[in-house]
């Protein structure tokens, strides 16, 4: 019989994609047969447009064993907008069926099932097919939980959880920490022997922040931005990542004592600091953005092909430009689940997962 | 590209023209016509498929089609032709490419990749490669160049990056005294650079002075490696240009070359022997200095005036310079005092008054050189002896007035300079024009500078001292640099470590272990990564600095990352939290912060002075390292109380000349009673530092500050060291 693992949280952008796909992954390296089981997808649209970009993002990346139906893997779509005209509380037993139905024929030949859940525990639970309710449908007595709060906050969210499981008489098998700050890593360890182990929640893994998958890709910047890219030849290089973002209006020695620190940097100047350009260039810089619509000398251009560094033009000033690259919500990308495995792996305890 | 040899460039037996024209306004016409009228004694070959003859001279369709060997081959072909000559040149077996045609790097990026094509098929073919993008070469031998004129032959080289600077320079010269032994264009510099050059012509005698008008240096290493020993050699002067930042851009530009900073520059030149020149005035005024006056012994100096404002104007000038004024002897004294007006001031700087003669300027110059005893016997009294004589040069001031004869004047001292002061500088100052300008000329013509004001006369002065204090140190090769015994393994795996985390700054924690690797005193130091190991850390090591540690975070006081003078276990667990969230609050976005760093604290109490010194390092592009040393602590920035020196062959004496040239020094050296700091501590670690950042060219910046100094020892509180990524 197929033992199903679903990922819940209190709430969203806690990153269960990504640890979805880093699970499965990891089982279909170990030799089992694994499936993604999404209950309830959240497409862009109510009626058009039904797929959920995410369902399509993970069967892309990780190529399940039997390639099924859309519906099967999602048998219910609501949008995320406006959403309560669109769900009918009259129809629960109907989305529990289809649920249902869908779970079984998915998962009938397989060792494992990743089932991602909703946005958060409280969604849907009006018309009563939130995740408990639904894991209650399938059958299923224990979730893990994704908390992602960097802070202390992490006991009263994990707290809260289990209180409310045991009322709905529901059960946590374990919490995945994703997403972590850095400096919260190790105060974790300390928190699990003093608190968390006195709620009976192990801690089935500690994922910290990657930089490398949260940064945008020059593409992302260069949609966000309505930019045009200056050279061509460098077009190959829009798939780098940009990890920080440097604003260059020092003078050049003055800027290289910053550029040397960052890696993958999105230099941001104006198009007429020739001097900043090229000294950017020589340090690790993924992009050069140049804002107020200023064409750079040909210098820079023939530096910057040199180095495979695009240079994109801005139409906005410096400061419209930046705070149009902080609204970017980058996200994984086909070319690196390798990475998602390499993290989850090393970072998830299996043999309490798969217990 | 292997062959050094590049004499070839300068005696070729042979040379090609290719793209020679009979089409008088091409300029493959005129670089051939001048190869021809410079009177050059070897085989010149024109190589042109349309045609049979050029000049008088049989042409040839291709460089293949020439049955005896060529040195060189001068292209004045499209750039787009370039590559594919270029490669029946390296067949052919030619040795040196002069590449004239424009076309390549500085047109942006198809010119590139033909720049880099052009490198490729010189490094297969063995061939060294002039330009391309320049004027060409003009040697002894030949005029390879499309230059309108040929400039008159003489001892000065000169190499420059920019073309039309060349040839105005070689236009101004016609009306000098001076010439050239070679004129040489760089160009893009795609292979041969002015190190290169300046390299052959150390050992050229032909060459006595070395001048360069240069943008940027892309082979720091080799110019420091080269250049001290052509300067030991032969004067050689930089005219680096692109030192302002619109400069540095408008250099950029120019040929697609990055400046360097500019203070590296300076160090560079420094410790090379390099003179800088700063205007284009200058490079051309110690040109002519160097080619005729002879470097003084002493910086001891007379000034012979005929009027009181100019010689006041230039007394300014010579403390602005640093020059001193040579003190005469009860002899000389007697002698000026003997035979000078009543109202002449016979001290230096003499003052001969205006109704001065030629015989006046003649007796005063004789006198103080100890050429002029008259009647005077060795026996007798007030004979001058050669050992009295302490005056190392003049500066001759003339004022026209009614009486003076400016160009008799010219004419004698030129004619003592000549017959007995060969080894002394004399320079003159000759102020006016319409009746001094004859006698200006006359001097300059014969060898003595002669300016219009006496400010530039001393500045001139100051150049020739250098010189004599440069060639008066050992040559770099010679110097001893100190070594310590360090656990270099040690160090290697910290950087690694760090490089397998994908991090550039090191943690507090390791650049502490690094220094204590190198002997370099830092206080204990410990990294918490949660409140209570903060308490734990506090408990053992008592009165403790606490300090945010993220590679990210540079300036820690700037985002509340720091914590001091803290106590107690209690006081260690808040300052920890409340360090932690200031730095997320105020810190860089995306701050990776590793925890808390819990520092012992120095205990001020303890000692009778405590000094804040600032130490650092940050590695040039081009010249490698540069040491920094100055005021320290948190208004470091602000005073800017530092020196610099280059890393580069650093020796004890060039720390203690960083610390010489800070305020701070006096400072460390004791005020008002006070005790002198451990000077020579902060000597050994600078000397310690140079041999870290040497041996570790992975290290790009390192910040000490402050690093307090105590009248005895001293410790290194707060250490930033950033490695490259590779």
């Amino acid at each position: 019989m197929v033992k199903a693992i679903y990922l819940c949280s209190l709430r969203e952008r806690v990153g269960k994609t990504l640890i979805s796909i880093g699970l499965i992954q990891k089982l279909k390296k170990d030799g089992y047969k694994v499936g993604y089981f999404k209950p309830i997808g959240t497409p862009k649209g109510a009626f058009t447009n039904k797929a959920d970009p995410d369902i399509s993002f993970v069967m892309g990346c990780v190529e399940p064993d039997d390639m099924l139906e859309y519906n099967q893997i999602s048998p219910v779509s609501i949008p995320d907008c406006y959403y309560v005209d669109l769900i009918d509380s009259e129809r629960k037993e109907e989305y529990q069926k289809r649920i249902r139905e869908s779970y079984i024929e998915t998962t009938k030949n397989l060792d494992y099932v990743i089932i991602e859940g909703a946005q958060s525990i409280k969604k849907y639970i009006r018309v009563g097919v939130d995740d408990l309710s639904i894991a209650c449908v399938l059958g299923i007595d224990e979730l893990v939980f994704i908390e992602t709060e960097s802070s202390d906050k992490c006991i009263d969210n994990l707290f809260f959880t289990k209180n409310y499981f045991d009322y709905r008489e529901s059960k946590i098998k374990g919490v995945i920490f994703n997403k972590i700050d850095h400096d919260y890593l190790a105060r974790i360890k300390e928190l699990e022997k003093n608190h968390i182990n006195r709620y009976g929640i192990p801690i089935l893994g500690i994922v910290g922040k990657s930089l490398e998958l949260m940064s945008p890709r020059v593409s992302e910047i260069q949609a966000a931005l309505g930019a045009s890219l200056l050279n061509e030849s460098a077009a190959d290089a829009l798939e780098n990542r940009a990890e920080t973002y440097i604003i260059g209006a020092m003078g050049p020695q003055a800027a290289l004592k910053y550029l040397r620190q960052v890696k993958q940097a999105a230099v941001i100047t104006g198009g007429d600091r020739v001097d900043l350009a090229l000294t950017a260039l020589n340090q690790d810089v993924s992009v050069l953005i140049l804002t107020g619509f200023i064409k750079p000398d040909t210098s820079v251009i023939t530096a910057a092909n040199e180095k495979n560094v695009p240079i994109l033009l801005s139409p906005s000033d410096t400061y419209t430009t930046l705070r149009n690259m902080e609204r970017i919500r980058p996200g994984i990308q086909q070319d690196e689940i390798k990475k998602v495995l390499d993290l989850v792996e090393k970072t998830i305890d299996w043999e309490l997962l798969l217990k | 590209m292997s062959n050094s040899d590049i004499s070839y460039f300068f005696e070729p037996n042979s040379i090609a023209v290719i793209g020679a024209s009979s089409n008088e306004s091409k300029v493959g016409h005129t670089v051939l016509k001048n190869i021809i009228d410079s009177e050059y004694k070897g085989k010149i070959f024109p190589i042109n498929p349309s045609t049979e003859e050029i000049l008088g001279l049989e042409a040839y369709p291709s460089v293949l089609d020439v049955d005896q060997s060529i040195d060189i081959a001068i292209f004045v072909i499209p750039s787009k032709y370039v590559n594919s000559v270029a490669k029946e040149c390296g067949e052919k077996g030619v040795r040196g490419l002069i590449v004239i045609s424009a076309g390549f790097k500085e047109i942006g990026s198809e010119g590139a990749e033909r720049e880099e094509e052009l490198k490729e098929i010189a490094r297969k073919y063995d061939m060294r490669v002039l330009g391309p993008n320049c004027l060409g070469i003009i040697g002894m031998e030949f005029n390879g160049s499309f230059a309108v004129e040929t400039p008159k032959k003489g001892k000065i080289a000169m190499i420059s990056q920019s073309g039309a600077f060349l040839t105005a320079m070689m236009d101004y010269s016609m009306n000098q005294s001076y010439g050239f032994c070679c004129n040489i264009s760089l160009g893009n510099k795609a292979d041969l650079s002015a190190v290169d050059f300046i390299e052959y012509l150390a050992d050229y005698d032909e060459a006595q002075v070395i001048l360069c008008y240069l943008e940027s240096i892309k082979d720091g290493d080799r110019f420091l490696e080269v250049v001290p020993y052509a300067a030991h050699k032969k004067p050689v002067i930089i005219l680096k240009a692109g030192v302002s930042e619109a400069g540095a851009r408008a250099a950029s530009s120019h040929t697609g070359a990055l400046a360097g900073s500019d203070k590296a520059y300076n160090l560079a030149f420094n410790k090379c022997g390099v003179i800088r020149a700063k205007t284009m005035e200058d490079l051309f005024d110690y040109g002519e200095i160097f080619l005729y006056q002879p470097i003084p012994e002493r910086n001891s100096f007379a000034i012979i005036t005929n009027a009181g404002g100019p010689g006041i104007v230039a007394t300014d000038a010579f403390s602005r310079e640093g020059l001193k004024f040579a003190e005469f002897s009860e002899n000389i004294l007697h002698a000026l005092r003997k035979n000078l007006p009543r109202e002449a001031a016979i001290f230096n700087p003499i003052d001969i008054v205006g109704d001065a003669t030629p015989e006046r300027y003649e007796f005063t110059l004789k006198t103080i050189f100890g050429l002029n005893n008259g009647e005077l016997k060795p026996e007798d009294d007030n004979y001058i002896k050669r050992e009295e004589i302490t005056t190392n040069g003049a500066l001759i001031i003339l004022s026209p007035q009614a009486q003076t004869k400016p160009t008799e004047v010219a004419k004698l001292i030129q004619k003592i300079w000549s017959e007995d002061l060969r080894n002394k500088p004399l320079i003159c100052a000759f102020i006016g024009e319409k009746s001094v300008s004859e006698g200006r000329k006359y001097l300059k013509d014969h060898n003595i500078p002669c300016y219009i004001f006496p400010d530039r006369a001393a500045h001139s002065l100051k150049t020739l001292i250098n010189r004599n204090e440069f060639l008066e140190t050992k040559q770099l090769d010679k110097l001893e640099i100190p070594e310590f015994e360090v656990e270099k393994d040690k160090v290697s795996k910290i950087i690694d470590n760090a490089r397998d985390d994908d991090r550039t700054v090191l943690l507090a924690t390791e650049t502490a272990e690094i220094f204590h690797c190198y002997g370099i005193k830092a206080p204990q130091s410990k990294l918490a990564r949660t409140p209570r190991e903060a308490m734990n850390i506090q408990k053992e090591i008592g009165s403790v600095i606490m300090k945010v540690t993220s590679p990210q975070i540079v300036h820690k006081t700037d985002v509340g990352g720091i914590a001091k003078n803290i106590q107690t276990p209690e006081e260690a667990f808040e300052a920890f939290i409340q360090i932690i969230d200031s730095s997320k609050k105020f810190g860089p976005q995306n701050a990776k912060i590793y925890g808390v760093e819990v520092q012992e604290m120095i205990d001020f109490s303890k000692f009778e002075k405590i000094t804040e010194i600032i130490l650092g390092m940050s590695r040039d592009a081009q010249f490698g390292p540069m040491l920094m040393f100055g005021a320290g602590g948190i208004y470091a920035n602000f005073l800017k109380d530092v020196s610099f020196a280059l890393g580069y062959k650093f020796t004890e004496d060039d720390a203690k000349r960083m610390l010489q040239e800070t305020k701070i020094y006096r400072l460390l050296q004791g005020v008002r009673g006070e005790s002198p700091s451990d000077i020579d501590a902060i000597i050994e670690v600078l000397l310690r530092l140079s041999q870290l950042v040497k041996d570790f060219p992975d290290i790009v910046e390192l910040d000490i500050n402050p690093l307090l100094s105590f009248t005895k020892e001293y410790s290194a509180v707060d250490i930033k060291i950033t490695i490259s990524r590779e």
